[in-house]
């Protein structure tokens, strides 16, 4: 049993190093969300999780109709992201601009600015 | 309130499938059991019914789920009662450690639980790979209806649906956020991998071992995150293993662990396609059929795994579009090993080593330290005989995975940047390298010394 013990002690010693230095911040975030952060809408918890990228979706989100067809100079990572958070607007790349048709749910994103085509 | 009522009927028909198939197990086993075999069932089932056209609604679900619970309170009534599997429990000490240390040890598994729960229900899905894929093919059915529509997502083809159904199960029930069936999913698990442990272990030792199971950061963290595959893939793998293992070591074939591991085989290949690590347990039932005498039930096996296995491939294939990751396999391109272009077959071992010696190091430390001193141990009392089958299961898979390594180095421009998806990718290692300590003779020898 006092080998079982030892075994066990330093094992978990050895794991507790990674352990508590995790858990300050753990518990900081369980407050948060429990207590400080409880009543944050969807976009708020995004904003928190993905920061920029998330606030230029927002923007789009807000300024187009859910028909929009949006053209972007974002890159590669972020476009199938702005699809899916977009959705079920279209998202393109601009190059794409050439081969579609443009009409007035057509917007462009370019430079962190919304226009319409 | 209704997706408790879903959850409820879940386990029920969970429990009530066990029971048609003669699977007698202990009560926390066969509720874990039941809740990730009814989940993974349901998921197939409703994927094929879309298939056939049918629309995906709250609707359709529901009636889906009723037919179900019909089907096995109906069926049973026709069919023969099978014989029983037995229930086989390790005695346990009545000491008042033993009692209190047992009660202390689940109260920190529901602690962890509960953690992981408040993260999951708080944080929406926000991680990358599940708002690109897994989330987002859920999303556009539900908004359309049709399983065709998620065309759409790009690389829609590269993961089977397992994860994208869950959610889709969740959005057709009216809620946005999935991400609780993860640690529910990871709990159940526990109660199996407890249920495997406490055949040789008393129960505190097997609460122990379940508690340093649950507590593996590798695992536990993943368990808090929102639809990556990893964690699934990890528990529904290892379920086969426990299963087959059970088969394996009893003298007799007990047919009900073998149906059940080739279930979970097949569930794992349903959650992750492309990972080649089925061939372990599949080497493992054939070598069985030799000293078991036995070729049906391997025959059986055989067929219901791949028939699960298959289900993805025949409609990514029907749609003209290839799976992304099927064609990358290490099973289709096994050439690629020994043909690379960047540097020479010596110079990719020692690079392959060098990386999977890091991410086992950042992945699974201490616990591989733990394991390997185990082997040592074992090997200087000459009792590693009573471990084939873990020593084959454990050693097989650090072999493919230095393949896969050396695969990855010759065909990806990328792959050193694929280092923090390898060390997810061996979060399927962690409970199999806890279940070989947990079977050790060095229990034995313990429980010796303290008489």
């Amino acid at each position: 049993m006092v080998f079982l013990v030892i075994l066990v002690t330093s094992f978990l010693f050895i794991r507790g190093g990674s352990v508590i230095s995790h858990l300050k911040p753990i518990f900081h975030e369980l407050v948060d969300m429990v207590y400080y952060k409880k009543n944050y809408s969807y976009d708020q918890k995004m904003l928190a999780l993905r920061g920029e990228e998330y606030r230029a979706i927002m923007t789009i989100r807000e300024r187009t109709p859910q028909d929009a067809v949006i053209y972007s100079d974002i890159l590669d990572f972020q476009i199938m992201l702005a699809q899916s958070l977009l959705y079920p607007r279209k998202v393109y790349y601009l190059e794409e601009m050439e081969r579609q048709q443009i009409d007035d749910t057509s917007y462009i994103y370019q430079n962190h600015e919304l226009s319409q085509l | 309130m209704i997706i408790f009522i879903v959850l409820l009927v879940t386990v029920f028909i969970g429990v009530k499938l066990l029971e048609v198939l003669g699977f007698n197990v202990p009560w926390y086993e066969k509720l874990s059991l039941s809740f990730l075999l009814s989940s993974a069932l349901q998921t197939l089932g409703y994927f094929t019914i879309l298939r056939l056209g049918v629309m995906a609604t709250n609707l359709t679900y529901l009636a889906f789920l009723c037919v179900l619970l019909l089907l096995v309170l109906v069926i049973p009534k026709f069919l023969p009662k099978l014989p029983m599997s037995p229930v086989m429990l390790a005695s346990s000490s009545s000491s008042y450690l033993a009692k209190n240390g047992t009660k202390l040890l689940w109260l920190g598994i529901f602690v962890l639980f509960a953690i992981t729960a408040i993260y999951t229900t708080y944080l929406p899905v926000y991680t990358t790979d599940s708002l690109i894929l897994y989330d987002f093919r859920s999303k556009v059915i539900t908004e359309t209806g049709t399983l065709n529509s998620i065309r759409i997502v790009p690389d829609w083809a590269a993961y089977p649906m397992f994860t994208s159904t869950i959610h889709l199960f969740v959005r057709l029930l009216g809620y946005t956020n999935p991400n609780l069936f993860y640690p529910l999913m990871y709990l159940a698990f526990a109660g199996v991998f407890y249920g495997a442990v406490r055949i040789r272990l008393s129960q505190f030792k097997a609460s122990l071992m379940t508690f340093l199971m649950y507590s593996t950061p590798l695992t536990l963290w993943q368990s808090k995150l929102d639809g990556m595959t990893n964690l699934p893939y990890a528990i529904f793998y290892c379920i086969a293993v426990i299963y087959l293992g059970k088969y394996w070591k009893n003298s007799k074939p007990i047919w009900q662990y073998a149906i059940i591991s080739a279930l979970f085989l097949g569930f794992a290949s349903w959650t992750r396609h492309t990972e080649p690590f089925w061939a372990i347990p599949i080497f493992l039932i054939v070598v069985s059929s030799f000293f078991k005498r036995n070729l049906l039930l391997p025959g059986i096996y055989i067929a219901m795994f791949w028939f699960i296995r298959q289900i993805w491939p025949s409609y990514t294939h029907g749609n003209y579009i290839s799976v992304v990751g099927a064609t990358q396999s290490i099973v289709n391109n096994s050439n690629s090993l020994f043909t690379g272009t960047s540097y020479d077959l010596f110079d990719t071992f020692k690079i392959a080593v060098k990386f999977v010696l890091n991410s086992f190091n950042e992945g699974l430390s201490p616990l591989i330290y733990l394991y390997l001193s185990t082997i040592t141990i074992e090997l200087f009392w000459n009792s590693l005989k009573s471990q084939v089958f873990y020593i084959i299961v454990v050693l097989g898979n650090i072999f493919i995975l230095f393949l896969s390594v050396v695969f990855a180095i010759n065909t990806f421009s990328y792959w050193s940047g694929l280092s923090n998806s390898f060390t997810r990718m061996l979060s399927y290692l962690a409970p199999l390298l806890w279940l070989y300590i947990s079977n050790s003779r060095i229990w034995y020898r313990i429980e010796e010394w303290g008489k």
